[in-house]
Formats: structure tokens, sequence, C-alpha cells
């Protein structure tokens, strides 16, 4: 068996016509046959040609946090399929809010979609316009996908991977279904590498399963950061910040790290950063009567 | 009713006996029956009924007296409608132009369509012999005006009256062709006024005062002297391009096969026009009368007769096992039922596959399959209250990406708004530190949330000029013990009203 796969595998005369790249694709081939007699995960491994024409750089786009960075090893993948988990429904708004963050730092002139359940979205709530805007996203840039059934959904998603007019693609699903597991994934990830699209499959309270997905990130929401400004003021809710575990990786390294991200600059920042705000201090008012001073004694009075 | 018992071609005044299929022999003499004025009397009797001396208006007690083996049954005006409406939609195949007249009437306005069927006489008799081997017993007459035909095809059926001869058509016309009110008609009788002709030559205005206005209109459109206006049944469409089939086709691939050379006729026809479709039909004529119809929009104008075929071929797949072929289809039918004008545009050698970038062509096939509702823009509406905020839209058939104004961006200047907004605010039951203040803990889906900061409150008010009887909303951002950022509200206040405060969970933060 060993003589017959040697044999099939061995160099042909178009092989060495096709240069270092086509033999470096060649050794990926090879490599991927090995590793299916072995029994590795054949998805662990490079992608054929990607390290060679150097566009292995250009497939990541760096979320700008070193340290996130470094975790994901280089930045998040823009093309093929990454899964992105949630545990609870309730904290469905956490794993949104990742998925739109990307969406806004990959967008371009193309629309993003976002598919989901009609049922999930009664459940987890509809998109909102006006909280999208606030978040740094372009609603007009965005189109929804209400599928009656999850096969419905599945598919949109299948569709929408093979078009190269998208600049994200969200597919929001409940759980893990049998339609999305090991062979659906394979499907969706393939496409998407095809059209060179990312696509983000948001699992809602999803379990660790087997999946073709390079990259699987669990997004756990973190407490909000304080408002730059009024630091003393703990009360306040700043800007969101996600907790992300690396979950599987292409390095099989398991990773944590957190972000927060910034909805008016739209870019994801270290937490302990702090910059001073610029405005931070008022001008007087010219044209108006000035504060009015405190009348009487002022008591030492705590708040309640 | 019986149709269905015995077969379509069922006839009372069938000569041989159904021994065969029935066992009973002949059939019992058939009447329905409708409660008129708290009596029930008999509105329509089969031809033996007729034959024994039944008649309608009769008492239904009376009529089972003299007839002991009469089947009698409850008269079922909307299944009668029903099956008009079927017939009209058979009816399509001649010409896009099908009006109802109710109860049992129909007007087809055949206008430039006669000829595709070898003539006016030609149309008549392939419309009759269908009709009579699908079971039904119709009558039809040809005319300039929608009136006289009507007149003529139940007293002359099978007259074709042609422009100027409708009063001589009509002359001898019993004057219950005009469908007149019992009584008035009863009138005219003892007024000795039996045909149509008497009334003719009768002076208009004394009539008029006689009779009323009416039966001058009714006699005019009857006489060619007045239009009676068609209404059609369904939009009529731009383009029509069809295909009869003398062999009935009933596989998927045959009907788009079809499709395709139906959508190439199209395209000439929209080129010469400057147009592109953004909605068609596609109609499916069985070979037992049932009609199908498909309709698909485009997000832009279309002409491609390849994409055509792709959207329609979603467009069925979604439809699947609900589309039943029967015996076969031997009409396809391809309308555009909405253009618009398409510029003709430069192809590009260097880039074939750049049809596959749009995005048009991607939401046109998600549209087709999953239906139009299914695919949604958000856009903003300029309203203060949560719910109002955005209205959701297909993105298939509605405007190509509306700018969003500038006025409507209200949303920037307020407080932050929650990512995804609950359609119905969930209920919650919460315990507030103070009673106008934001809620320390509260349990939403049996499920226990520990507040740990919290912003708030923002009141909003309803919008006053709307009744829509809603109360004022203090809104407040929490986050819980786990990081988790929510939207919730109180409807109400302590100790004011007699109504207790309630508590509500409406959005999700990131």
């Amino acid at each position: 068996m060993s003589m017959s796969r040697h044999s099939a595998a061995g160099p042909m005369p178009e092989d060495r016509a096709a240069g270092p790249a086509g033999r470096v694709t060649r050794l990926a081939a090879l490599r991927a046959a090995v590793a299916r007699i072995e029994g590795e995960p054949v998805h662990r491994l490079e992608e054929p040609g990607a390290a060679a024409s150097g566009r292995r750089v250009a497939q990541m786009q760096p979320l700008g946090v070193p340290e996130a960075d470094r975790a994901l090893a280089g930045g998040f993948p823009t093309r093929g399929l990454t899964e992105l988990h949630v545990e609870e429904t309730r904290g469905g708004g956490t794993g949104v809010g990742f998925a739109l963050a990307l969406a806004v730092l990959l967008a371009d002139s193309r629309p993003a979609l976002w598919i989901g359940e009609t049922r999930a979205f009664r459940e987890a709530g509809l998109p909102y316009l006006p909280g999208l805007a606030g978040f740094g996203l372009d609603p007009s840039r965005l189109v929804l996908v209400r599928a009656r059934r999850l096969a419905d959904a599945a598919w949109a998603g299948e569709e929408a991977a093979r078009s190269r007019a998208l600049s994200l693609i969200v597919l929001e699903v409940r759980g893990n279904p049998a339609l999305l597991s090991l062979d659906g994934t394979r499907r969706l990830h393939v496409r998407a590498c095809e059209a060179g699209v990312p696509l983000l499959l948001l699992r809602q309270h999803g379990q660790p399963q087997a999946t073709a997905a390079p990259l699987r990130l669990r997004i756990r929401p973190g407490p909000a950061a304080t408002v730059p400004d009024l630091a003393d003021q703990a009360k306040l809710l700043g800007h969101p910040v996600f907790d992300v575990a690396v979950e599987k990786a292409r390095d099989g390294r398991l990773q944590r790290f957190r972000l927060e991200w910034n909805p008016h600059e739209r870019r994801f920042q270290a937490l302990d950063r702090r910059e001073p705000h610029a405005g931070a201090v008022p001008h007087p008012a010219l044209h108006r009567p000035g504060a009015a001073r405190a009348a009487g004694a002022l008591l030492a009075l705590h708040r309640a | 009713m019986r149709r269905e018992r015995l077969g379509r071609s069922w006839r009372c005044t069938a000569p041989e006996g159904r021994a065969a299929d029935g066992g009973d022999g002949a059939p019992a003499p058939l009447a329905l029956y409708r409660t008129v004025a708290n009596a029930n009397r008999l509105t329509a009797l089969c031809e033996t009924a007729e034959a024994g001396g039944l008649a309608p208006g009769l008492g239904l007690a009376e009529a089972k007296a003299r007839f002991p083996g009469l089947e009698v049954l409850e008269a079922d005006p909307a299944a009668d409608r029903r099956l008009l409406e079927a017939v009209a939609d058979w009816c399509d195949r001649y010409t896009p132009l099908v009006a109802l007249d109710p109860p049992h009437g129909l007007v087809l306005d055949i206008s430039g369509c006669a000829h595709l069927f070898g003539g006016e006489r030609g149309l008549l008799d392939d419309l009759l012999a269908r009709l009579f081997h699908q079971g039904f017993a119709a009558s039809a007459a040809i005319a300039g005006h929608a009136g006289t035909a009507l007149a003529l095809a139940a007293h002359r059926p099978g007259l074709m009256v042609g422009a100027g001869a409708e009063i001589a058509a009509i002359g001898d016309l019993p004057v219950a062709a005009l469908r007149l009110e019992p009584e008035l008609a009863a009138t005219l009788l003892r007024l000795g006024l039996t045909t149509l002709g008497a009334l003719l030559a009768l002076p208009r205005a004394a009539l008029a005062r006689r009779f009323g206005a009416d039966l001058l209109l009714r006699l005019d459109r009857a006489a060619g002297r007045a239009d009676r206006p068609i209404g059609p049944r369904r939009p009529v469409p731009l383009l029509i391009a069809e295909r009869r089939l003398f062999e009935p086709v009933s596989r998927t691939e045959d009907v788009e096969a079809i499709l395709l050379a139906l959508a190439e006729r199209l395209r000439g026809d929209l080129e010469r026009r400057g147009e592109g479709a953004r909605r068609l039909e596609l109609s499916l004529f069985r070979v037992d009368g049932q009609v199908a119809r498909l309709t698909v929009g485009t997000s832009e104008p279309q002409r491609d007769p390849r994409r055509i075929q792709s959207l329609f071929r979603e467009r069925l797949a979604a439809v699947g096992d609900e589309l039943d072929a029967g015996f076969g289809y031997d009409l396809v039918k391809l309308t555009v039922l909405q253009a618009e004008g398409l510029a003709d545009r430069q192809e590009d050698l260097s880039r074939p596959d750049a049809d596959d970038r749009t995005v048009g062509t991607l939401l046109d096939r998600l549209g087709a399959r999953l239906g139009e509702a299914s695919v949604l823009r958000l856009s903003p509406v300029a309203s203060h209250w949560p719910e109002r905020a955005q209205d959701l839209a297909p993105a298939v058939a509605g405007p190509a990406a509306a700018a969003s104004g500038e006025d409507e961006r209200l949303w920037l200047f307020t407080a932050p708004r929650p990512l995804r907004l609950l359609a119905d605010p969930e209920p919650v039951e919460a315990v507030a530190e103070v009673p106008e203040g934001p809620p320390i803990r509260f349990r939403w889906r049996r499920a226990l949330h520990g507040v740990r900061r919290s912003e708030g409150p923002e009141r909003i008010e309803p919008e006053w000029w709307r009744a829509s009887g809603a109360a004022a909303r203090d809104y407040f951002r929490v986050e819980d013990e786990e990081g988790r950022r929510y939207w919730l509200f109180r409807e109400g206040f302590y100790g004011r009203g007699e109504v207790e405060p309630a508590w509500y969970l409406h959005g999700f933060f990131a």
C-alpha cells in the first residue's frame, strides 16, 4: 500500500515546471497524506503554499493588542471558519459583541451578513440598530438573515461562504446541532477558505466538540472597564471587556487573554492602558454666567 | 360535494347508469338550500329535481314532502366562490385579464389574444371543450362589450356579436338577461315588457323615472351603449412569455429548462424597453386545471436568463414537495410583474466571474429560497421609543440600500443602547434598594442575577402623539456578578398610582 501511495505522490513533470511554489503545494499534500495515515487531524497543518507565498501575513487581522496577537499567533484569521462559543444564552450579548467588533475591524465596502434562526432571535433578541451604531458598526452595511429552520440557516451560511461579496459572515446557532458537527463545519470552512471570507460560527451555550475550524475561542464577559475620566465612580460602566480563551488553535497552545473594545476609536485595547483624556478639562464658559457658588456652610455629610 | 363522491364528470342527466362505479343506480335528485329570513329555501337544483317540478325559492319542508328521496345539502357560497376563483385561475391561460362576475360568471378580455387560439370561434370552442372535460356545464358568448356578452351568455350561448350589432342581438332576449332584482323583473313581466327590445323601444326618461337609473344602466351596458368596466383579479403583467406543451411535463428539470427558454424570450423584450425585471412570476398550469404560482423578487433590475433561472431554481427547491405536479403541466408562463430601468453595461473581459462578487446576487438567492421576509436590512426610524427606533425591511424588494438621513441619527446623542433588543420586554422580579433606584438583584428566566454596577435611570416617556397606552419607563444599564450587561427598566412609580411598578428586561449589551 505504501508503495502505491509513493508512486502516486511521486514527482511529476509538470511539478518541476511549476517551480518552487508547486513543490511546496506538493509537499503540503504529501504531509496531509502522511497525517491522514497516522490519524493526525489534517487541519492542524499549515495551509498549502501559504508560507511560501507570504500570504500568511495578509490573512491575519492583528487585534492591536500584543498579548492577544501573541496568543492568536499573529492575529485573527481573515479567511475560513472560526468558532466562537458563549457559555449561556443569557450572555449572548458578549459573543455578539466580540463578533461585531471583528466585523468593525474587518469592514470594507462590502456588507457583513448575520444569519440566525427566528427562534434564536426571539430568545436572545434581535440586533438593535441604535446599539450597533453606538458600537461602531455602520448599520447600513449589515444584512440580517432570519431563517425559519436550522437547515435553512446552515444553507444560507454555506451559500454566503461561497460568495466573495461579503466582508464577514456571522452564523449564530444554539448548542451543538448535528448539522454543524465535523462534517458541516468542514464544508463551511472549505468554502470560506476558497472565497477568502471570514466566517464566524457563534454558538450559544455550545459544548466543546470536534470541529473543522482551525481556531475556537470561548468568549466570556469581563467586568466592564471604568469610565476613563470618572475612575473614582466605580459604579459606572465603561467600555465592554471580553475574556477570551483560546480552546483550539493551529499550534495547539491554550491561552487566555482579556480585551477591551473602544467603540469610539473602533479598536481593541489592552485593559491596563489608561490614556488621560485630552479634553478632560472643560474650558470656562464665555457667554454664560459661571457656575453658581455653593451658598452657606458646607456640611460634611457622606452619601447614603 | 357530489363531484367528490362520484367523480368530477358527474351529471344528473348522464344517459348510462352508474351501476359500474357507484352500485346504487341513478343518484338521487339533489337540491341546495339556504336559510333566508328564518326559513330554509331551495337555492339551486340539479336537472332531475328541476324536471320533477321543483323550483328555487320553494320551502325545504315542502320539497321534502313532495320528494321523500330528495337529497338536500346546505349551500356553501364560500365554496362556490373558491371554485369560481379556481376556474378564473385556470382561465389565465387564455388572457391575463380575467374578472369575476359573481356568483357564477367570469369575464375574459380577449382583445389581442384570440388569434393565438385560431380566432374567436376557436378560442370559444377550446374553452368550452376544456371546461366540459373538467365537468363544468358552461356557456359563453363573445361580444364587443362585457355587458352584452354577459347578457348573451346565459340565453344565447355560443353567439358572437360584432361591433355595432349589439342592439339587434339582444333585442329578443328575455328581461331576465339583465339580472334585475326579482321584484323589478316581476313588475316588468306584469306590464308585458318581456323582451329587451320592448324595453329599448320605450322613452328613456320615462323608464328611468318609473324603474330607476339602475335599469337604464344595465340596459345600456347590455346594448353596448355604456362600458362595463372589467376589474382584473390579478395585477396585469408588463410582459408575458408562455409555452404550451403538447405533452405535459412534470419533472422539475424540465420546468427549469422551459423557464430558461422563456427568460431568453423575455430578455429581448426587456432590452428593447431598456428595463430589467424586479419581480417575476412563474405560473404552472396543471392538466387538471390547478394553477401553481411562484414569485421571486430581485434586489436590482435583472434580465439575464441564467440568473432568473437560478432564482426560480431556489424558489422551486424551497417549495419542494408542496408543489404537486400531478399528471404534469401543459402550460408554463413567465410574467414580469414589475420592472425598472436598466442601463446597458459594458462587460469586462478580464473579470468573467464578476457576477458572484455582487451582493445583490447573493441576497436574491437567499431571498428566493428563504422568502423575502427573511433577508432584512436595518433602517433607522426617527423615534426615541426603543421599540420603534428601528425598522426591519426586506433587502430584496425594497429600495437598494437607502442612505440613512442625518436627522434620523438620534441615537448618537442618547445614552448607550444595547446590541440586542428583545421584541417584547420580559418581566423580571427585581429588588431595588431605594424605591426609585436601580435594582440590587433580579430574577430573569429563573436565574438570579446580582447587580454589581449600574447606571441610570434614563427616563423614556412614550410618544404622546400616539395613543399607545404605554407608561413611562426608567431604564438602567446594569452589570451582574459575571460581567454580563443588561438593559432593565421599571414601569410605573412606587407610591404613586394604584398599580405596583413592574420590572422588565429589554436588551443585552456587549
